[in-house]
C-alpha cells in the first residue's frame, strides 16, 4: 500500500501506485442512533488515473481498473457495485471513472482497487492477467515508471460516514454531510437518481413500442436508507404504502359488469375500500395482474423480481412493495387510454391519503408514473372471462392479438403543473390546459392530462394549478 | 362596563359586522342597463370589488343572441396589477348565447390582487331589437392558495332599438324653428291665395 495522503484535516485522498495497488477495510457509521443498523448507504466511488500507458499489442486489448476486493464483511447481503471499471486503450494524463456501492451501517467491507489488463495474445486467445496486483505492470512495460490512481469515496447520505483500518479516510473533499436529525419521509420516499431494474421506479423505463415484449408495465418502491416498508410507514405517518392506479383517460365505454364499480373514470383502480374487487377486477379490462401473493406467486412474465414474501396485497417482502399491470383493452379503436400509478400512503382506515372517493380522486402520491396504453389485443388463451377465478391465472397480454404499446410519460415525484410529463413546468403545460379548457370527460377536447384534479373537467383549478407552478419570472402568451 | 371598554366592544362588533358584510366579492356587469340601436357595437365590462387575494377566476357570460352577438373579449387590468397573466378569453356560442368559460390566472407563486376592479370586457354586435339580460353565471374565483373565494354575481341588461324606423332627431330650439318656418310659409301661401281671391273677384 502506497497511500500518499495524510488525514490531519480529516479530509484526504490516497494515492496508490499502480504496480501496487490500493484497498483499505471500511467500517460504515452513522452518527445518529435514529439510523439503525442495516440501513442502506450509497459510496460514491471516484477514481482518478494518472500517468502514460499504451499498449504495444493489437486487437482485442484493453486495460481496466478494477475494483479489486470488495466483499461482504458483516453485511448481510451481498454487495453490488455498479460500473465496476473503466477500459482504457491508453491514458496519457488523467482520466476518472466513477461507480457506486451499495453499503449498510454496520458493514465492514473491503474495498481495493488495481490495474489490470486482458491482452489477446498472438494465437487468438485471451490471457487474463487478472492474478496478481502488478500483473499490469509487466505487461505494459510502456507504462513505466508507474502511474497512479486517486481513490475518493463519499457517502451520499447525511449522518453517515465511515472509519477505515488504515486510519485515512478517502472523502473527496467534501466533508461528510451534516447529520441534522433522521431522514425525513421525503427523503425516505424519495426516488433515486438513478434508477435500477430492481429498484425503485417502474419497469421497463421505458416505452413498450408496438410489437414489443412485455406488454406489462410495474412499479416497484424500496424505502431508502435501508427501512423496511413498516419503518418508512411509520416515519411518513401512514398505516402502510400501496400502489394506487387512477384511469386518467378510457377510450371505450366501461363493462357493464363494472359499470356501478367504475362508474366513470377518472376513477381510482383499485378502489380506496381494497385492493381485490369482489372478482370484478378481473373483468374491468385493464388489471388481472395485480400482484397478490396472498393469492399466489408473481406471473412468470411480470419483470419484477419474484424474491420474498411478506403481508399480503402487493407487498412482496419487508422492503419491497411492488406492482406489475397487463394492460389489455380490445375495445380501444382509436385513442389511448391513460393512467397513473402513483405510490400512496395508506391510512389505518386502509385508505389512500388524499383520495376521498374513487371518482374524486384527488390523491397526494409520493411517486407517480403517468401512462398511456394503446394495445388493443387479449390476454393470451382468451377473454377476459376465464381470468376472474383468479388473478395469477390470468396470462400476459397476447401481442398478437393486437397492436400498439405503451408510453411511459413520466416517472417519479410527482411535479405538480408538469402536465405534459417532460419534467419541468413550463408555458408547454399552461398550453395543455388552455387547449382542453373547459372540456368536460367525455367531450371531444377534454384530455385527460389538463385534468390536474382529476376531477373531470378542466377549469380555473387546473389551469391556476399549472400556473402556480410555474418558475418565477414566467411570462405566458 | 367603562365607557372605554363600551368603545372597545362596539369597536370590536363593527369590526365583525363589516368583515361578515365584507366576506363576499361581487362580481358585476357594467354598465348595469345601457341602450344602443341595432348595428352598434356594444361593451360591457365585467368588474369586481371587495375582493381578497384573487389568483384566478373563471366565468361564463350569458346573454340573449337574438339580441346580442358575442364578437370577442380582452382581459381588464384588475388582475395584471399582481404579475404576469395568462387570460383565456372563452369560446363563443352566439346560438346558445354563451361567452363560455373565460378564465383568468396569475403566473408564479405570487400573491393574489386585492380591491376592485375591472376583468374582461365583452365586446357583442347589437344584432337585434329587444332587451338582453347580460348574465355571470358558472364563477369561480381562486386565491393563491387556489382555495375557492365566495362571491355573489349581478348581471345587466343591454336594450337595443331597431334603427331602421327611427324618427329623426329634434332638438327644441331646432323644433320652435321649424314650426317658425312653416307658420311663415303657412301664412305666406294663405297670403297670396287671399290676394288671388281678391284679383279674381275684381
Amino acid at each position: 500500500m502506497v497511500a500518499s495522503a495524510g488525514a490531519n484535516a480529516g479530509i484526504a485522498t490516497t494515492q496508490a501506485l499502480e504496480s501496487q495497488g490500493w484497498f483499505d477495510t471500511f467500517t460504515i457509521t452513522s452518527s445518529t442512533p435514529s439510523i439503525p443498523k442495516g440501513t442502506a448507504v450509497t459510496l460514491n466511488i471516484t477514481v482518478t488515473y494518472s500517468g502514460k500507458i499504451f499498449l504495444t499489442t493489437s486487437g482485442l486489448s484493453n486495460v481496466y481498473m478494477q475494483f479489486l476486493d470488495y466483499n461482504s464483511g458483516t453485511s448481510p447481503v451481498p454487495l453490488q457495485i455498479a460500473a465496476p471499471g473503466i477500459s482504457l486503450s491508453s491514458l496519457d494524463g488523467t482520466t476518472t471513472t466513477s461507480a457506486t456501492l451499495q453499503v449498510h451501517t454496520g458493514d465492514v467491507v473491503q474495498l481495493g482497487a488495481r490495474m489490470n489488463t486482458q491482452v489477446l495474445a498472438a494465437v487468438g486467445g485471451f490471457l487474463n492477467s487478472e492474478a496478481s496486483i502488478g500483473a499490469a505492470d509487466s505487461l505494459l512495460p510502456l507504462s513505466n515508471p508507474d502511474f497512479t490512481f486517486t481513490v475518493n469515496i463519499d457517502p451520499i447520505q447525511p449522518c453517515i460516514s465511515y472509519t477505515t483500518a488504515s486510519q485515512t479516510t478517502y472523502f473527496s473533499g467534501l466533508s461528510p454531510l451534516p447529520c441534522s436529525g433522521p431522514p425525513t419521509c421525503a427523503q425516505i420516499v424519495a426516488k433515486p437518481a438513478v434508477e435500477t431494474a430492481t429498484g425503485f421506479g417502474e419497469t421497463p423505463t421505458t416505452d413498450i413500442p408496438e410489437g414489443a415484449l412485455p406488454i406489462e408495465i410495474g412499479a416497484q418502491f424500496k424505502p431508502n436508507f435501508g427501512y423496511t416498508l413498516k419503518q418508512a410507514a411509520a416515519i411518513c405517518g401512514f398505516d402502510h404504502f400501496n400502489f394506487q392506479q387512477v384511469v386518467t383517460g378510457y377510450s371505450g365505454a366501461l363493462p357493464a359488469t363494472c359499470a356501478s364499480q367504475h362508474p366513470t373514470v377518472p376513477t381510482l383502480d383499485p378502489p380506496p375500500s381494497g385492493w381485490e374487487y369482489q372478482g370484478c377486477d378481473n373483468s374491468y379490462p385493464y388489471y388481472y395482474g395485480q400482484l397478490d401473493l396472498a393469492s399466489g406467486p408473481i406471473p412468470s412474465s411480470c419483470p419484477l423480481p419474484a424474491t420474498g414474501s411478506g403481508d399480503p396485497s402487493v407487498v412482496q417482502s419487508d422492503s419491497a412493495l411492488t406492482f406489475c399491470d397487463g394492460p389489455v383493452n380490445p375495445g380501444i379503436t382509436s385513442g389511448v387510454d391513460s393512467f397513473w400509478t402513483a405510490l400512496v400512503g395508506v391510512n389505518a382506515a386502509g385508505q389512500p391519503v388524499g383520495a376521498p372517493t374513487p371518482n374524486n380522486a384527488t390523491l397526494t402520491p409520493l411517486w407517480v408514473m403517468t401512462w398511456t396504453d394503446s394495445f388493443n389485443g387479449m390476454a393470451a388463451g382468451g377473454i377476459m372471462g376465464p381470468f376472474l377465478s383468479g388473478i395469477f391465472s390470468a396470462p400476459p397480454p397476447d401481442p398478437t392479438t393486437g397492436t400498439g404499446g405503451i408510453v411511459i410519460l413520466n416517472s417519479g415525484a410527482p411535479l405538480v403543473g408538469d402536465v405534459n410529463g417532460d419534467g419541468v413546468v413550463n408555458c408547454a403545460d399552461l398550453a395543455v390546459v388552455k387547449a382542453s379548457f373547459g372540456k368536460k370527460l367525455g367531450q371531444a377536447g377534454f384530455d385527460p392530462r389538463a385534468d390536474v384534479n382529476f376531477d373531470g373537467v378542466v377549469n380555473i383549478i387546473d389551469l391556476s394549478t399549472v400556473a402556480r407552478a410555474l418558475p418565477a419570472g414566467s411570462v405566458c402568451d | 362596563m367603562s365607557k372605554i371598554i363600551q368603545l372597545a366592544v362596539c369597536v370590536a362588533a363593527f369590526t365583525l359586522v363589516g368583515s361578515l358584510a365584507n366576506a363576499q366579492a361581487v362580481l358585476s356587469v357594467d354598465p348595469t342597463t345601457q341602450t344602443t340601436s341595432t348595428g352598434n357595437i356594444v361593451t360591457v365590462d365585467v368588474n369586481i370589488s371587495n375582493v381578497s387575494d384573487l389568483y384566478g377566476y373563471q366565468f361564463d357570460l350569458a346573454f340573449n343572441p337574438s339580441v346580442l352577438q358575442a364578437i370577442s373579449s380582452s382581459e381588464g387590468p384588475f388582475l395584471a396589477t399582481g404579475g404576469s397573466t395568462f387570460f383565456i378569453p372563452g369560446t363563443n356560442d352566439n346560438l346558445g348565447g354563451t361567452v363560455f368559460a373565460t378564465a383568468d390566472t396569475l403566473l408564479t407563486a405570487v400573491s393574489g390582487v386585492s380591491g376592485s376592479g375591472e376583468l374582461a370586457v365583452f365586446t357583442f354586435d347589437a344584432v337585434g331589437p329587444g332587451t338582453s339580460a347580460v348574465t355571470i353565471q358558472n364563477e369561480t374565483l381562486l386565491d393563491s392558495a387556489l382555495n375557492f373565494i365566495s362571491d355573489t354575481a349581478t348581471g345587466g341588461s343591454v336594450s337595443v332599438k331597431s334603427s331602421t324606423i327611427a324618427a329623426p332627431e329634434i332638438d327644441p330650439a331646432s323644433a320652435t324653428s321649424a314650426l317658425t318656418l312653416l307658420l311663415g310659409g303657412l301664412a305666406v301661401v294663405c297670403g297670396r291665395r287671399e290676394r288671388l281671391a281678391r284679383s279674381h273677384a275684381r
